[in-house]
């Protein structure tokens, strides 16, 4: 669905505020079809970039970047994307359903299809009962559920999202973590890119971690978790103990050992595994 | 052309939707309806004077709603990445310019309708309420005629907006750009009429410089062409007194918007939205 080779992008200098900025040096990732990719990395990393050249908004200066088959994702290639930005706006003064009538229209759906997805998507993102109030009155979070809905009118089979749980509260936010995992079983290919690394380990089966423009992993979270950072030991009394290193470890079985009735190998969190791999890379 | 006009829609609705807009409308109606002032300080020529005043009106009220509402709606979806949401859709570039280009005509066409429509009846009110001496003839065809010149007028000057915001960002350098633009395209006519050789014997600087000017004209269009305002109250027909037909200087304005809209569009495909 989606696959970047050998891209490099520099945007250019501004003469008096910035400088030259390299901003992605040769990154190459792919999304398959039906498959998830969280694509993580500190601020300034280049997701954005990536992103805003995978919708053609930029051009890259070297590589290619293919989008559902094709190397310039025209805009009738769009009918079959979702995208959501990560700062959506629309013009203020709309209401979520002429939002929906603006994106549907644009997508070329008949006007019963319209009025049919755009009740289901309203009721499913909990904007029913403001669905005919202006935009500008509209919380963040609804008026990114009001994006998020303007993006899955035409029911696309890739989804890019760039930081949909901004501005949501935490009801907000495992009501759209529900909806994704949704999309998900319904065989959509997405690309999720987010700061909130527990919502991207929930959501995605895959993982490209971008640091300073550069590509420093590329493949399976649970790969990429699969070293073990310790041990947890159950006690009788309900009480767990953990052990870092394997002498801990021994001197607790010998010390209690009529008290133990389990002991678990711990994985490391995404959060981990993401520092592990910046500071791996950095030193 | 159904990604045109779902565009030109939201931002029609947009539009209406803005107190500015409103504000400016209701601001200009009431300056409108002060022209039955001039009643009490002019005799002869009361037409004229208040066709006048209508008219500038008119050409105010859409030069502040191009340069303060259709500049800042454009800028707006730059500056808030409006842009990228809009661009999300199957949406291209050109439609993006041409249903941005088309809801804020339709917009100014709609206001500019409301204020032609107050001007007219006005006109016809006050040319019943004075003796034929003082207020002789009032053309309703000319008016419409006249109308719709300035409209041509308003449109080619929003379409240089496009094409400005297309190069520059942010609202202020685009305002600042465009009125500078407009006010080149008033002066030049000016300046090649008061450099005209005035004798057969004109020397070669002369005729090099009335051909510069020539030439600066063809990329700053003169709008005073399509004022035909004077032909309001008047017994000749809008031919005879800009010594051409209508449709000449009409269609040339028509040629230059289509340029202008399509070098912005082009502009707008190449650009990278940063």
């Amino acid at each position: 669905m989606i696959r970047f080779c050998d891209v490099h992008k520099t945007y250019p200098k501004q003469i008096g505020r910035f400088p030259a900025n390299h901003a992605l040096k040769g990154i190459s990732f792919a999304l398959g079809r039906g498959e998830t990719l969280g694509l993580i990395g500190q601020n300034g990393a280049g997701k954005s970039t990536a992103i805003r050249l995978m919708m053609a908004y930029m051009r890259a200066d070297q590589g290619t970047i293919t989008v559902l088959g094709g190397e310039k994702n025209p805009p009738a290639s769009r009918r079959h994307i979702g995208y959501l930005p990560e700062m959506s706006t629309f013009p203020p003064s709309l209401t979520c359903m002429e939002l929906l009538r603006f994106a549907g229209r644009c997508c070329g759906m008949s006007k019963k299809k319209i009025a049919g997805r755009s009740d289901m998507l309203t009721r499913r993102l909990a904007l029913r009962d403001v669905r005919n109030r202006g935009l500008s009155k509209y919380s963040k979070g609804m008026q990114q559920r009001a994006s998020f809905a303007a993006a899955l009118i035409h029911d696309p089979g890739l989804l890019i999202l760039d930081e949909p749980m901004s501005g949501l509260d935490p009801i907000g936010r495992s009501e759209i973590i529900g909806l994704i995992h949704e999309l998900r079983e319904q065989g959509k290919s997405i690309l999720f890119c987010s700061h909130l690394l527990d919502d991207v380990e929930c959501i995605t089966d895959h993982v490209a971690i971008l640091h300073q423009g550069r590509l420093f992993y590329d493949g399976a979270v649970a790969d990429l978790c699969a070293a073990p950072c310790g041990w947890s030991i159950d006690m009788d009394d309900g009480e767990t103990v953990t052990a870092n290193s394997k002498e801990k470890l021994s001197s607790i079985l010998r010390q209690d050992a009529g008290r133990i009735i389990g002991v678990r190998q711990d994985r490391e969190s995404l959060q981990d595994a993401f520092v592990r791999v910046i500071q791996e890379h950095c030193s | 052309m159904n990604r045109i006009m779902a565009l030109a829609h939201i931002t029609f609705l947009n539009g209406i939707r803005r107190n500015a807009v409103w504000g400016l409308c209701l601001f200009a109606l009431a300056l409108e309806l002060c022209g039955t002032l001039f009643m009490d300080f002019f005799g002869h020529d009361l037409g004229r004077v208040i066709s006048d005043f209508q008219f500038s009106m008119m050409w105010t009220a859409g030069m502040i709603f191009i340069l303060f509402y259709a500049v800042q709606a454009i800028a707006w979806d730059d500056d808030h990445r409006s842009i990228d949401s809009i661009l999300a859709l199957p949406i291209s570039r050109t439609e993006y310019v041409l249903g941005m280009m088309a809801g804020l005509s339709l917009l100014l066409i709609c206001f500019e309708l409301l204020l032609a429509a107050l001007a007219m009846g006005e006109l016809a009110w006050v040319k019943s309420t004075i003796d034929e001496t003082y207020f002789p003839v009032f053309s309703s065809i000319h008016f419409v005629a006249a109308w719709m010149g300035l409209q041509l007028m308003l449109l080619v000057f929003l379409a240089i907006v496009m094409l400005v915001s297309s190069v520059i960002r942010g609202a202020f350098p685009v305002m600042l750009v465009s009125l500078s633009y407009y006010l080149i395209c008033s002066g030049v006519p000016v300046v090649r009429a008061s450099l005209l050789p005035k004798s057969h014997h004109a020397d070669t600087v002369q005729h090099g410089l009335n051909g510069l000017l020539r030439a600066v004209g063809m990329l700053f269009p003169d709008f005073s062409r399509l004022d035909w305002k004077n032909a309001v109250l008047s017994h000749q027909n809008i031919e005879t007194m800009i010594g051409m037909p209508v449709w000449l200087p009409a269609g040339l304005m028509l040629v230059y918007l289509a340029i202008i809209l399509l070098l912005s569009c082009m502009i707008y495909q190449r650009r990278d939205l940063l």
